[in-house]
């Protein structure tokens, strides 16, 4: 069952009339039971044994790390294992099959393969970061261990963020979960009007966007030139939309409970440097991995060290970045990893964004020197326009490759993208792309409505940007959803794409 | 130490970790508030405030510390 479907708002209208009709101490125990019975709802007993037993080894191992300090270190290493020994066994099965086949092309050569066929339980990428991220921090001895299961599991399950996110952290996350809200029209009103907007992203922009990122991709050999790049931005958006708008509806079924998720997008596009994109993009994601594994990776001795040995080789200024470049392509390898076994996503969402980085990093005397013979000011608007579109184009050139089945189609996209076909600015060409002229029409007014609202979060802050939602803005919302969401009968949006991860 | 020798020795080490002899440090410093100061130079930072005080962060508080003055609070409790 997804965020968009009529099951769906049945459920959330049958929890929440339970929630508030019950006795305050009760809620969280309602909480509990809708997260546990959505999760049987969408992935079976599997997912609910697979959720289970994760949630009861790291409720256990915590309390036994905080009953027992001399053996901790044991315990975390432990359960630790264990979970991501779990998520490593679903998620990257097939990994080996996928690096041999991408080697074989890379040697042109042919690999006949059948990737195993093994599903995943539902969540298991998203709840394993969070569980495993509060077992640290109590191993840490930042966090008390939470005594409740119950709390703990619904920590880990709460069902509006379990599938796709944000990542909790529990001190941010258990004040107002356990909370058992009192009955607050703002908080149903707020709620309502950002899954609206969610719905908006999702149904009105994402899925119109699919239709022609699928045309166009699906027959990259035939759509060349002007269509790829036209493809690669219309996915650029289709990923944001589709992933902001499934954080959107999962902040506002949070909030009609009274609970608040933690922002995961702060308006990606319009960041100057890639850098700052990810500060913007999947925010718990990489504070996860920055928290739990490059800062920790940094204070070893082996990373000092090479610190150590990198100020003496080449100056102070310089030198101290050896590590942090060694431990950003550590982090970025695994944060592709993260999305699934298979090396588009590896060097698309991963590597390639490390590499990036790493070489703006090095570059950074370079950059002030260039800054100070030419005379540029950082902060002409021309220049920030400049930086934003240089950042669109690289990180966009990363998500072709995550869209990519194989490198090899990825590589196919990318030399076709420069065939010179200019195709697509006839009026033959625009109406090839897999969607009518009106449609297209729709789609155009409500990427200017995504953009208007991206500039009034930017420079008025998420705040005004929810205070803006007035009730004539409500109804207007709610009849472009139901007038422009609605494909015709039988049509099924597609699933989200964070869903499968 | 007292407070103020603690932030006179942080006021140091923030000056030779960025650089810059202009930085002053206090209660409310944030990462905002110093350009160079990001994920990728704060453990260069908090390595170099260990080995000036003599004292090690536990990662909770390495992830968890919200300004300068909690990193002092820290200090002096350590010191202490």
């Amino acid at each position: 069952m997804t965020f968009v479907s009529y099951e769906f708002i049945g459920f959330m209208g049958a929890a929440l009339a339970i929630y508030y009709g019950c006795r305050q101490r009760f809620r969280v125990a309602v909480l509990f039971a809708a997260s546990a019975v959505l999760l049987w709802l969408s992935g079976g007993p599997e997912s609910v044994a697979a959720y289970g037993f994760s949630a009861v080894t790291v409720w256990a191992g915590a309390l036994g790390i905080e009953s027992s300090r001399k053996r901790a270190a044991v315990i975390y290493w432990c359960i630790f294992t264990l979970n991501l020994a779990l998520l490593a066994l679903f998620q990257y099965v097939n990994f080996f099959g996928y690096t041999m086949k991408e080697i074989h092309w890379l040697m042109g050569t042919e690999w006949e393969w059948e990737p195993v066929s093994l599903i995943a339980p539902v969540a298991v990428s998203f709840y394993t970061l969070t569980l495993t991220g509060y077992l640290t921090e109590v191993y840490w001895g930042a966090l008390p261990a939470e005594k409740s299961l119950m709390r703990l599991g619904l920590f880990g399950g709460f069902f509006p963020q379990m599938a796709m996110g944000p990542i909790a952290r529990y001190d941010r996350l258990a004040p107002s979960l356990f909370a058992g809200s009192a009955f607050d029209k703002e908080n149903l009103f707020q709620g309502f009007s950002r899954i609206l907007w969610g719905l908006f992203e999702k149904l009105v922009i994402s899925e119109r966007l699919a239709m022609i990122v699928n045309t166009v991709y699906g027959d990259y050999q035939t759509y060349t030139g002007s269509f790829l790049v036209f493809g690669a931005v219309c996915f650029a958006f289709r990923l944001y939309t589709d992933f902001a708008g499934a954080i959107d509806i999962a902040s506002g079924c949070a909030r009609m409970f009274g609970v608040k998720l933690e922002e995961n997008f702060r308006q990606p596009f319009y960041s100057r440097t890639v850098a700052e994109f990810w500060r913007r993009w999947h925010i718990t994601l990489g504070g996860w991995f920055k928290d739990f594994l490059m800062y920790p990776m940094l204070k070893t001795a082996g990373f000092q060290s090479l610190g150590a040995w990198g100020k003496k080789r080449f100056g102070k200024k310089q030198g101290k970045k050896i590590p942090v470049i060694g431990a950003l392509l550590i982090v970025w390898f695994l944060l592709g990893l993260w999305h699934g076994g298979k090396w588009t996503f590896i060097i698309g969402s991963g590597l390639y964004h490390g590499i990036l980085m790493s070489l703006a990093l090095a570059a950074e005397p370079a950059a002030k020197k260039f800054y100070k013979n030419t005379g540029i000011r950082q902060d002409h608007p021309l220049w920030i326009l400049f930086q934003r579109a240089r950042t669109f184009v690289l990180v966009g050139a990363g998500f072709v490759l995550f869209r990519s089945d194989s490198l090899e189609m990825a590589w196919g996209i990318f030399s076709n993208m420069f065939s010179g076909d200019m195709g697509l600015f006839s009026g033959e060409g625009i109406r090839s792309v897999g969607l009518l002229p009106a449609d297209l029409a729709v789609l155009a007014a409500a990427m200017a409505v995504l953009w208007l609202v991206s500039y009034k979060k930017e420079h008025g802050g998420e705040d005004a940007f929810n205070r803006s939602f007035t009730q004539i803005r409500i109804l207007a919302l709610l009849s472009a959803v139901l007038i422009f969401g609605w494909y015709g009968k039988g049509y099924d949006p597609s699933a989200f794409i964070y869903a499968q991860f | 130490m007292t407070r103020q020798e603690v932030f006179t020795r942080l006021d140091e080490v923030f000056q030779d970790v960025f650089d810059n002899e202009e930085i002053h440090v206090s209660d409310e410093t944030t990462a905002e508030d110093i350009e160079d100061w990001d994920s990728l130079d704060h453990i260069s930072l908090i390595v170099a405030v260990e080995n000036a005080f003599g004292i090690k962060f536990g990662m909770g508080q390495v992830t968890r510390m919200k300004n300068v003055g909690e990193m002092a609070d820290i200090i002096l409790e350590k010191l202490g």
